[in-house]
């Protein structure tokens, strides 16, 4: 029996610390502090991508060509990946299953065009070419691509130094752009930008619209979906956004909105010294809650209600402007940027 | 069975039946052919089932000792997860409590951006943090991001207790992830470096000036916390600005080759 009980209480200790083992450590995870999701580790630089066996080539030499000229069979829902140097592309569609590619460039690195039923790749890239990096771009040819793709197709883009026109594609497109411009309209799909320090300028977006540039000025109206713009010193308009999500931050960029803000919408702004323009049209029911460290405030938005915001961390000025029923939700949050309350256009 | 045991014997009790069943045998010999083993087998088993029986009250000893074969092993599993649970809480403890030092000055601005960061204490000079640089890329032109070389950028010390830190959970959380972002900037820092050479020259001009305005947007945020470290507004505005700086020093480490 002695041992039966020993064996009962060697039993019970077990199942304690067992148990207790358990318990702390999820309470272990509720204590420690979370720590925040580390930033991405930089990925080396994207290696040269490597020469792939050409399923279609056009002229004779294997460092590619000066120009192209012809019309592929394809897929109405393809990719297209088109990327250059230094020049120009514009892209638009037709309703035919083909595409439709004039590409030519002035000097080297040379043309490689690689086409299947559902992927075209167009590239300025030749094996023997050598850049002069000084900057002044005199040993970089300037190619312009002038391609016509079916309407659904999805489109990515891409250019160191050259503009970018984009028109009609119904599909998603993606485009990264170092310093040239962007100019997309009448996307069907999700549009995405990337740039350093050219003009981005996108009309009606038939879904969600992410623009992130540096330098350069962004510019978004007609989106459909949501719309996140984010620059340094860049400025950013955003305009007539049916979507009710829309997210804009800039360092010393300013950034100005123009349009409806519907009662269940979140429009969050955010800058540390750039200026924050609201032109809120006359319809609009929000409650516009404003934060900042330094800069001024002002309202002419008819009928607003002030009244002090319950956060007791007002020592600075923090206010809430209720305009309408005050049911959307917008955020402007400011270090010493200026923030401007207006009635705009409906 | 007529000479021999039949089913209409009257019943016999078990002394008779074995007298009756080995008197059988005897009689017929034959039978055993093949079952008698070669050997008396007798002798052993006698030995055995006569061996003297062990007391109940003895048994504990065995009892006891064949339990520890198990036991001793389950609770020293239980006892090495408990421990291991224990040091990991308090490592992940004192791991926070000592990282948010770097990160808290930073927040409370008494640190420059462009400074190594050693503690007065032995736990926080053996944990330097590299803090961002104020322009990137000029001090991640250097070859290695020195620590304390005469090429290396200011060296500071904190002098203020942990303790002060420690009974701030919001604070520490913020500490530690200002911690992580300046560790990533540093490393964003270097990546960019090892690029520079391919970028275009203006291009690295426009990174260039905007990490100034960016290090300059993030050292006026960390001369008002220091004035007011709790500020949610404040806080948030350098979270937001130091995220800003990593994305673009990543999007500049992965810029396509001029």
């Amino acid at each position: 029996m002695k041992a039966r009980k020993a064996r009962m209480r060697n039993a019970i200790v077990v199942a304690m610390v067992a148990t207790l083992t358990i318990s702390v450590m999820p309470l272990e995870a509720q204590v420690v502090p979370t720590p925040p999701t580390p930033p991405l580790a930089p990925r080396t630089p994207r290696a040269p991508r490597p020469p792939r066996p050409p399923r279609a080539w056009f002229g004779s030499s294997d460092q590619g060509v000066a120009r192209i000229d012809t019309v592929v069979a394809f897929s109405s829902n393809g990719t297209v990946e088109l990327s250059l140097i230094a020049g120009s592309m514009r892209v638009s569609t037709w309703d035919r299953n083909q595409v439709r590619v004039i590409a030519s460039t002035s000097g080297p690195p040379s043309l490689q065009f690689d086409a299947s039923s559902s992927h075209i790749t167009l590239e300025q890239t030749g094996s023997g070419w050598r850049n002069n990096r000084n900057g002044d771009g005199d040993a970089v040819g300037r190619a312009t691509y002038e391609v016509t793709v079916p309407t659904g197709a999805h489109a990515t883009l891409s250019a160191v130094s050259g503009s970018v026109d984009v028109a009609g594609v119904r599909g998603p497109v993606e485009v990264s752009n170092v310093s040239g411009r962007v100019d997309v309209r009448d996307v069907g799909s999700s549009l995405s930008v990337e740039g350093v320090s050219g003009r981005i300028t996108a009309t009606n977006v038939g879904s969600d619209a992410r623009i992130e540039n540096v330098s350069g000025p962004i510019s978004v109206t007609g989106v459909a979906g949501t719309v996140s713009a984010e620059t340094v010193s860049g400025s950013i308009i955003i305009g007539n956004v049916r979507g009710d999500r829309v997210h804009a931050t800039s360092v010393s960029g300013s950034i100005d909105f123009t349009g409806s803000v519907s009662g269940s919408g979140r429009y969050e702004f955010e800058t540390h010294s750039g200026r924050t323009d609201l032109r809120l049209g006359s319809n609009a029911n929000a409650t516009v809650s404003v934060e900042t460290f330094s800069g001024s405030v002002s309202n002419e938005y008819p009928g607003a209600v002030r009244r002090r915001n319950s956060d007791p961390d007002d020592d600075r000025t923090n206010f809430d402007y209720a305009i309408g029923r005050g049911e959307g939700r917008v955020r402007v949050d400011t270090f010493s940027g200026s923030v401007h309350i207006s009635q705009g256009n409906p | 069975m007529t000479n021999g045991i039949t089913n209409e014997d009257p019943l016999m009790d078990d002394g008779e039946a074995g007298d009756a069943v080995a008197k059988y045998l005897e009689d017929n010999p034959d039978l055993l052919q093949g079952i008698v083993p070669v050997h008396n087998l007798w002798p052993a088993i006698e030995s055995r089932i006569s061996a003297r029986a062990i007391p109940i009250s003895a048994a504990p000893v065995r009892v006891t000792h064949r339990s520890l074969g198990w036991m001793p092993m389950l609770l020293a599993a239980s006892a090495l997860i408990a421990a291991s649970a224990g040091i990991t809480y308090v490592l992940s403890t004192r791991g926070a409590t000592v990282s948010t030092r770097p990160g808290s000055v930073a927040s409370t601005g008494t640190r420059p951006d462009s400074s190594i960061a050693t503690g007065t204490t032995e736990k926080q000079a053996t944990i330097p943090i590299l803090q961002p640089q104020q322009n990137a890329i000029a001090v991640a032109n250097k070859d290695v991001p020195a620590r304390g070389g005469d090429d290396s950028p200011t060296v500071v010390r904190d002098k203020r207790p942990a303790v002060q830190l420690a009974s701030h959970p919001a604070a520490s959380e913020s500490d530690e992830m200002r911690t992580t972002y300046d560790s990533e900037i540093t490393r964003l820092h270097v990546a960019l470096d090892a690029r520079r050479g391919q970028l275009n020259q203006s291009t690295v001009a426009i990174i260039e000036q905007n990490l100034r305005v960016i290090d300059d947007a993030i050292r006026q945020s960390k001369e008002a916390l220091a004035k007011d470290p709790n500020s949610r507004l404040l806080n948030d505005q350098l979270d937001h600005t130091l995220a800003k700086k990593t994305g673009l020093l990543r999007a500049a480490a992965l810029l396509p080759a001029a």
